[in-house]
């Protein structure tokens, strides 16, 4: 008995350096190859969908991130970024703090430039902003020309080639032009050759010029434009510009719109004119839209895997924070949620897209 | 080693047309900083001049965005009602074409400065932002289209305008411009608009820099493949005096381009002498090849004038000293036949005296052996009986003297007297035709030539191995006369202590060989003819008449003379 009971202690042993050995070359591994830089995005991505707490950064304080963001609107995009952010921050154990401060997209540019100077002053490493607009591109061009804070540019994955060497620190977001492919690629299947329809674009600016725009160029001619307008600010206004769509050209077969308020806007309108016959997508794929999606409201919902914005800053973050060369620009991943798609596949995309921010609806 | 003539000038015409290559790629090699130095002033001057360009496309589009502002009625309208907001809306606004897009400031002052309005984003520092302050620090500054101005630290670029109301009368004036200082962006902007590639761009004013550029592709250089590695990048200042006193950029080249100058430099350096030693090699070859080929043709025409005698001229060719050298051949060779006739001419004249001389030689040498045979006879026969008479006669008054008689005495010295005569009659006799050749043959009448004894007398050791020999008629006396002559020469001028001389003869010839220990002929040949005697010429002659043949074997240890006669021709 004495005999097996030592055997057995000694195998356990055994097993117990081997698992040992593997870990440290399992770590060693890892870190041999985090400690090459990352060179491309693609490198980039497997941090970005791989949880790693490797290499570690080590931090004296906490590191403060001044956020302003156009979150006032339906979409919960902003907001669940945010909640992807702070996740992988919590799961890379790096200290942080953040200045939050929302405003409406477009119309508060003048608060937002005031709420850019106020976080300014308590010195931030790192303000992550938007451009939608040529005030906001001027707003950053502005700050660029500072050395400190570093400038994350977020809804944007196309870099503002006029600013040549001086670039922010990375570009996060999703691309709209791809989006709109996806989307229009739909639209061509879903309905024959020379069917009728309209866009409603957001308010004025890139983001709309590369939803609305690159939408109704791969359309081309195989879908007839009757209509289109411009709308921003609010769902009022948005249901009072597909009202005015729908009474011109009632033949209409699908709206195609640019934005999540404006989505809501049109089913405001639809429900009004008590019509279901009209095709509408959702863009983005926020709760507010998953929510009329599973209703049957929208036809197809274009939904971002959302937390990986988040995440892309946060680890972007950690690589600047460590002194690694950071990628100029992260574009996150779509999938297409269309009508008589399994449930348990939307189940997935759903849970794939909120790794982080899952929780909250 | 051999080598041909066409691979030695090709090896040297290649050596000398390398050599010049050499010394000139080593001399551009040497001005290599010097033209990096100057290609890239020159290349930094054109950037410094496409920047300048691009500065003012920059400010004409600022200028349009102004003039649209300036004369758009609702600046007009909200500047005489003194509406600030409505103003700061209006240029800050996003949605208009008035909107700010390049220009970062706007400052608007009623005529008489009573009302100052600065419109700019809050994150731009202009420095002073006291309105007044910034559109008098302009004003002070103003003598130019655009204006550069500095504003409480701040260096600003800006260009006025009045504004009109809508009966154009002038109702206030406006400033707009950009801020230069740390104005990172825009010189970025001009620097990539401008397609250059530089290392450094400094915007200075009044000798501050107000702004820089630094390249991020600095960072790519490997040093340690750097071509200036020790040498300070090439700097180039230029002014902006267009848009006021003061402003200038300095550039700075990028250690990429240099080192891409210098590679293509030194490519093309290489790829130069490569080809220059490629147009060297063809160049060679064919000089050389020229050269052979006329070098040849010369040697063909000498060979065909060697074997043919006579040339049927030089056919002119490309090379004026290969042409000369066949001309001067040509000439020589004429001279040459001219002078080859001449000599057989005279070879023929000289050939047909020498054979009458020999004939006559011949003659004389015949007549006088006959003579001497012939006086020889007489002597005999005549001085001889007459020298035996007298002895007879003397021998008969003997018997008639009585023996007491002094007369006896003279008788008897009579005697003796015709003795010796007859002695001596008899060594003449034998001198001039020995009798015994007639009656005992050569080789008894070589034992008695009276010489023989002489040397003999003089202690010399003589061997005599001599054959019974049949010869030819009329050669026994030559060689007679030969083997005389020689020991004559021997007993005058050899020293010899022993002499040999061997006779014998087989079917097809005869050999006579006399052969002294002396100290051999002079070979100096500064004996002259009264020394040297004219023994051996008349042994010439002799084997000559006979058609023998002489050979004479000198040396320091004596002489080896041998006269071989053929027997066959006399059948």
């Amino acid at each position: 008995m004495d005999t097996k009971r030592e055997n057995i202690g000694f195998s356990h042993l055994i097993h117990r350096v081997k698992w040992l050995l593997g870990a440290c070359l399992l770590c060693f591994f890892y870190s041999a190859w985090s400690a090459t830089p990352v060179a491309n995005e693609s490198e980039f991505k497997m941090l970005v969908d791989h949880v790693s707490p490797f290499p570690v950064v080590h931090q004296k304080k906490p590191i403060k991130i001044a956020i302003v963001y156009p979150g006032l609107q339906v979409s919960d995009y902003w907001q669940r970024s945010l909640t992807a952010l702070k996740g992988r921050f919590d799961d890379l154990g790096i200290q942080y703090t953040l200045d939050i401060r929302f405003t409406k997209p477009h119309v508060q540019q003048d608060l937002q430039e005031a709420q850019i100077i106020e976080m300014l002053e308590r010195d931030p490493d790192y303000l992550v902003y938007t451009i939608n607009s040529i005030r906001q591109q001027r707003m950053v061009e502005a700050l660029l020309q500072r050395k400190k804070p570093k400038l994350i540019i977020q809804n944007l994955t196309r870099p503002i080639a006029d600013w040549y060497d001086v670039q922010p620190l990375i570009y996060i977001g999703f691309d709209h032009a791809d989006g709109a492919k996806k989307l229009a690629e739909y639209f061509k299947q879903r309905f024959p050759k020379d069917s009728e329809y309209g866009i409603v674009f957001w308010g004025q600016g890139v983001v709309s010029d590369q939803r609305g725009l690159t939408f109704e160029r791969e359309i081309g001619d195989y879908h007839q434009l009757k209509i289109s307008y411009f709308t921003a600010e609010s769902r009022a206004k948005a249901k009072f510009t597909v009202l005015q769509m729908l009474k011109i050209h009632p033949e209409l077969k699908y709206i195609y719109v640019c934005a999540t308020d404006v989505a809501f806007g049109a089913l405001d309108a639809f429900n009004e004119l008590g019509r279901s016959d009209v095709a509408i997508n959702g863009w983005g794929g926020g709760q507010a839209e998953l929510d009329a999606f599973q209703k049957g409201l929208l036809d197809v919902v274009l939904m971002r895997v959302n937390d990986q914005s988040g995440i892309a800053m946060a680890e972007a973050i950690r690589l600047d924070m460590l002194g690694r060369p950071v990628p100029r620009v992260f574009s996150g991943d779509f999938r297409l949620l269309t009508k008589g798609m399994e449930h348990s596949l939307i189940e997935r995309y759903i849970k794939e897209a909120f790794v982080y921010s899952g929780g909250q609806h | 080693m051999v080598l041909r003539f066409r691979t030695l000038t090709f090896l040297l015409f290649l050596i000398m047309l390398s050599g010049f290559l050499s010394v000139f790629a080593l001399n551009a090699y040497h001005s290599t900083d010097q033209i990096l130095k100057n290609e890239t002033l020159g290349s930094l001057s054109q950037s410094a001049a496409a920047i300048r360009h691009e500065l003012h496309t920059h400010l004409q589009l600022i200028d349009q965005e102004l003039n649209s502002l300036v004369t758009s009625p609702e600046l007009q309208r909200e500047l005489e009602q003194e509406a600030e907001v409505a103003l700061r809306q209006l240029i800050m606004g996003n949605e208009r074409h008035t909107s700010m897009h390049r220009y970062q400031f706007i400052v608007l002052s009623s005529l008489d400065s009573s009302r100052c309005y600065l419109v700019k984003s809050r994150l731009i520092n202009i420095g002073s932002e006291i309105c007044q302050q910034v559109y008098k620090t302009y004003s002070q500054e103003a003598s130019r289209e655009w204006n550069v101005f500095r504003n409480a630290g701040q260096v600003l670029l800006a260009k006025d305008y009045l504004v009109t109301n809508a009966e154009q009368k002038v109702i206030g004036r406006m400033i707009g411009g950009i801020v230069l200082s740390g104005n990172t962006l825009l010189l970025n902007q001009l620097v990539n608009r401008a397609v250059v590639n530089l290392n450094r761009v400094q915007l200075m004013f009044s000798g501050v820099t107000i702004s820089e550029y630094l390249s991020s592709k600095t960072l790519l250089v490997d040093e340690s493949t750097s071509w200036l590695d020790n040498h300070e990048l090439e700097k180039y200042s230029g002014n902006l005096a267009a848009y006021g006193d003061g402003l200038t950029i300095e550039l700075s080249a990028s250690a990429l381009s240099i080192n891409s100058l210098a590679k293509q430099f030194m490519k093309l350096l290489v790829t130069g002498a490569l080809i220059g030693l490629l147009v060297s090699a063809a160049v060679a070859a064919f000089l050389s090849a020229a050269l052979d080929k006329q070098l040849q043709k010369l040697m063909l025409y000498i060979r065909d004038l060697v074997s043919s005698g006579k040339g049927l001229g030089w056919q002119r060719g490309t090379i004026q000293e290969f042409n000369h050298i066949g001309e001067e051949i040509d000439h020589i060779v004429n001279e040459l036949s001219e002078r080859r006739f001449e000599l057989k001419d005279s070879h023929a004249k000289l050939e047909l005296t020498l054979q009458e001389k020999r004939t006559i030689l011949h003659q004389l040498m015949k007549s006088q052996e006959q003579e001497r045979s012939h006086l020889a006879q007489e002597l005999h026969d005549e001085l001889g009986q007459l020298l035996t008479a007298v002895r007879v006669e003397t021998v008969l008054l003997e018997h008639k003297i009585s023996l007491d008689s002094s007369a006896l005495e003279h008788s008897k010295k009579i005697k003796q007297l015709v003795s010796d005569m007859y002695a001596t009659v008899y060594d003449r006799i034998m001198s001039l035709r020995p009798v015994e050749l007639d009656d005992l043959g050569l080789s008894q009448s070589i034992q008695q030539i009276p010489t023989l004894s002489s040397l003999r007398q003089m202690g010399v050791e003589v061997a005599l191995d001599i054959d019974e020999v049949i010869m030819p008629q009329g050669t026994d006396i030559h060689l007679y006369r030969i083997v005389q002559e020689a020991l004559t020469n021997i007993m005058k001028h050899a020293l010899a202590t022993e002499v040999s001389i061997s006779l014998y003869a087989d079917e097809k010839m005869i050999v006579l060989s006399i052969i002294d220990n002396g100290q051999g002929l002079d070979a100096s040949g500064d004996v002259g003819p009264e020394h040297r005697g004219f023994g051996l010429l008349g042994i010439k002659e002799r084997c000559e008449y006979i058609g023998a043949k002489l050979t004479i074997a000198s040396g320091d240890d004596g002489v080896n003379l041998r006269v071989v006669l053929p027997l066959v021709g006399d059948g």
